[in-house]
């Protein structure tokens, strides 16, 4: 008798399901918010946010004018990171340029540049950004600094096959796991991130609270229905929901945007199902704290999508956040996740390295699953 | 709950919120198989009550059955054996008839042949017979509340709780309402419903009016008329009419006034001495009553007398 007590019934969480899964798809915009949204964000992510740039405007004030210096300057315009705007007579050009826009960057060639790189000297070089646009200068910076640390090693191999003399230091820098610098590669898990974020949390507390506003709720609790079968109804159907989003953002993000996947599929669908877990749990603590649509989506945003964009190094890289910050990500699913995904997609690392992420989204899952089930009862029970 | 005398059986009931005491230690005893009738104006409680006794809301305190099960340790045995339809239109607008029919079979386990069977009787009994695949938000407010009711006895239960079933609803659309429960009635369900129309409160078997959280008078209409309205009842149309309601409360033989839109319904010993006198007595002050009669009282007449004489304040 005792088990009757915990016994569901199949028929009554199929009848939630199945009106749950009506109400998605005769809803126009809920429609559009679970299916064409994913792919709108992904394409607009993938071909709008670009963290690698090309063609930065650049003036070059060359004092040397020898034919060092005017490799140099065509090694960076051929590499089509930059773009010759004006060789500058006078230092004064170079200034103006920056300061009207008329260039982002500016590299300054001294007058004893050959014969100095010659006698085998340090040569220093004056390399100017436009502040304004941090985020150009940081990225143009780093590539004028590659671009001349590779001129000057290939300077010294060229140096030392003539001299065949003792082996001189080069540096050789070379960029890892995503070679090319493309963004798109970066931003495809950050999506799929936030795309279960908002189906797994935002949409479940809106069907949830929808019902209590519109008071359809009562007329459900009324019934023998049990809070657990209640909850199992609402949220299978938005769990296969972000199933069916997150292989739709894979599969675009292949075709559309060449984003291979190194690591196995198998451990990025475990991740992905903790971190639905998560989001799942963070949609009915909602729901069981805001008592109309409008506050349910309101305290889902703060508490699930923005963390998700913001404090998952999805946008803005964790290592750049102030410590207080940082520190508060690591009490969101978004950043274990996001470095997770990352990791399978980019590096092709599995759980060997991983681990650490899976047993915190594990035990973040846990928890708010716990909180929010026992508020669940508690307030429909 | 076929040897049960009581449908519902509860004392002391009681319903704080915060510091607000909606339902105040209300008694209540609804015999097996009647159409009791709950009445009271909004917010004296009647919701509170009827959310308490189905379980929706946990008292504050009181004891009691309801369909024969401890409200406080058997209240999800009670859930299957008990239908319930509020005020609130409470029916899934986004989805058909026929799916809010099914939704609702599926979450009483209702299943099989007997769902077939349920669902084509909820349909006939509703009028909703060839508009299975409407939309049930496109249904006009009467439709609604028929379809509504037809959702929450799918399960045939024995006992039904109705929460102001008629709000908003057409005159008509309420006769074939209170036609519907009268069919219930007959085949044995208790039915269980909140009003505040005083026409409806007449087709009831027995009544109970509650006033700020208060039971006041329990009884049949009849019962209720005649118990608190013992004396004659006239009825005055005079003009002007709130001179003639202040001098009234002073004249010999007037036992009490109420004001019933232009009208006066004046209480008193003896009607057909008083028909005679209170004419010239207001003529005499000036105020020209154009019709007397002698009326039987209605409940709204003896819910006047009630709350007056129970003293319990408005709150």
């Amino acid at each position: 008798m005792i088990w009757a007590r915990y016994r569901l019934s199949r028929r009554t969480i199929r009848a939630i399901m199945r009106r749950e899964f009506t109400d998605v798809l005769r809803d126009r915009r809920s429609l559009l918010l679970t299916f064409l949204w994913p792919i709108s964000m992904l394409l607009l992510y993938g071909y709008g946010i670009r963290y690698d740039i090309n063609n930065v405007p650049l003036t070059v004030l060359d004092y040397d004018r020898s034919s060092h210096s005017r490799l140099l300057v065509e090694q960076m315009i051929e590499s089509g990171y930059f773009q010759l705007v004006r060789q500058a007579e006078h230092y004064g050009d170079v200034e103006r340029d920056l300061i009207t826009g008329a260039s982002q960057a500016a590299l300054v060639i001294p007058p004893d540049f050959a014969r100095r790189l010659r006698a085998g000297e340090v040569v220093t070089l004056q390399a100017l950004f436009d502040g304004t646009d941090s985020n150009t200068a940081t990225i143009a910076q780093s590539y004028v600094l590659a671009m001349v640390t590779s001129f000057g090693a290939r300077l010294e191999v060229a140096h030392l096959e003539r001299q065949s003399a003792a082996a001189g230091i080069s540096v050789a820098s070379r960029v890892w796991y995503n070679p090319e610098l493309q963004s798109v590669n970066f931003i495809v898990p950050g999506v799929i991130a936030v795309i279960m974020m908002i189906v797994g949390a935002i949409l479940t507390a809106l069907s949830i609270v929808k019902e209590k506003e519109r008071g359809t709720i009562e007329q459900v609790l009324v019934s023998p229905i049990r809070p657990l079968e209640l909850m199992i109804g609402k949220i299978v159907p938005y769990v296969l929901i972000a199933l069916l989003d997150l292989t739709l953002v894979i599969t675009a993000g292949y075709f559309v945007f060449g984003v291979p996947i190194k690591g196995s599929l198998w451990q990025l669908a475990v991740f992905s199902v903790l971190y639905l877990t998560a989001s799942l749990g963070i949609g009915v603590f909602v729901s069981t704290i805001a008592d109309t649509m409008q506050s349910a989506m309101l305290a889902a945003i703060f508490i699930s999508l923005l963390p998700a964009v913001l404090l998952s190094g999805f946008v803005f890289p964790l290592e750049h956040m102030p410590v207080g910050i940082r520190a508060l990500s690591y009490f969101f699913p978004g950043r274990y996740f996001v470095t997770a995904i990352r990791g399978i997609y980019l590096k092709g690392v599995g759980l060997e390295v991983l681990w650490p992420e899976a047993l915190m989204l594990a035990a973040f899952s846990a928890g708010i699953v716990w909180l929010s089930a026992s508020r669940f009862q508690e307030k429909l029970g | 709950m076929t040897d049960l005398e009581f449908a519902v059986d509860v004392r002391g009931l009681t319903r704080v919120f915060d510091h607000f005491v909606a339902v105040d230690h209300i008694d209540l005893r609804v015999r097996r198989g009647l159409v009791f009738g709950f009445l009271g104006p909004n917010g004296a409680g009647k919701s509170t009550t009827i959310r308490m006794l189905c379980g929706i809301l946990r008292p504050t305190a009181g004891s009691g059955t309801v369909g024969g099960f401890d409200l406080w340790r058997e209240s999800e045995a009670l859930k299957s054996r008990l239908g319930y339809m509020s005020q609130k239109f409470s029916l899934y607008e986004d989805l058909t008839v026929e799916e809010n029919l099914q939704f609702f079979a599926g979450v009483y386990n209702v299943h099989g042949s007997q769902r077939r069977r349920r669902i084509a009787w909820a349909l006939e009994m509703a009028g909703l017979v060839g508009r299975e695949h409407v939309l049930t938000r496109d249904l006009a407010a009467g439709w609604r509340q028929r379809l509504a009711l037809g959702c929450a006895v799918l399960h045939e239960p024995p006992l039904l709780f109705l929460d102001e079933p008629t709000s908003g609803v057409d005159p008509l659309s309420r006769r074939r309402f209170w036609e519907m429960i009268a069919e219930l009635s007959d085949r044995g369900v208790t039915v269980f419903v909140t009003t505040h129309y005083m026409d409806e409160a007449e087709h009831c078997d027995e009544l109970a009016l509650i006033y700020a959280g208060k039971v006041v008078a329990c009884g049949s209409p009849a019962q209720l008329k005649s118990e608190h309205v013992p004396h004659a009842l006239l009825e005055l149309t005079p003009s002007p009419l709130m001179p003639a309601y202040a001098a009234l409360k002073e004249a010999p033989g007037v036992l009490g006034v109420a004001i019933f839109g232009d009208r006066l319904h004046v209480t008193v010993a003896d009607a057909d001495q008083a028909k005679q006198d209170l004419p010239l007595f207001l003529g005499q002050r000036g105020i020209v009553v154009s019709k007397v009669d002698r009326i039987e009282p209605s409940l709204e007449d003896a819910f006047v007398a009630i709350i007056e004489q129970s003293g319990v304040q408005e709150r």
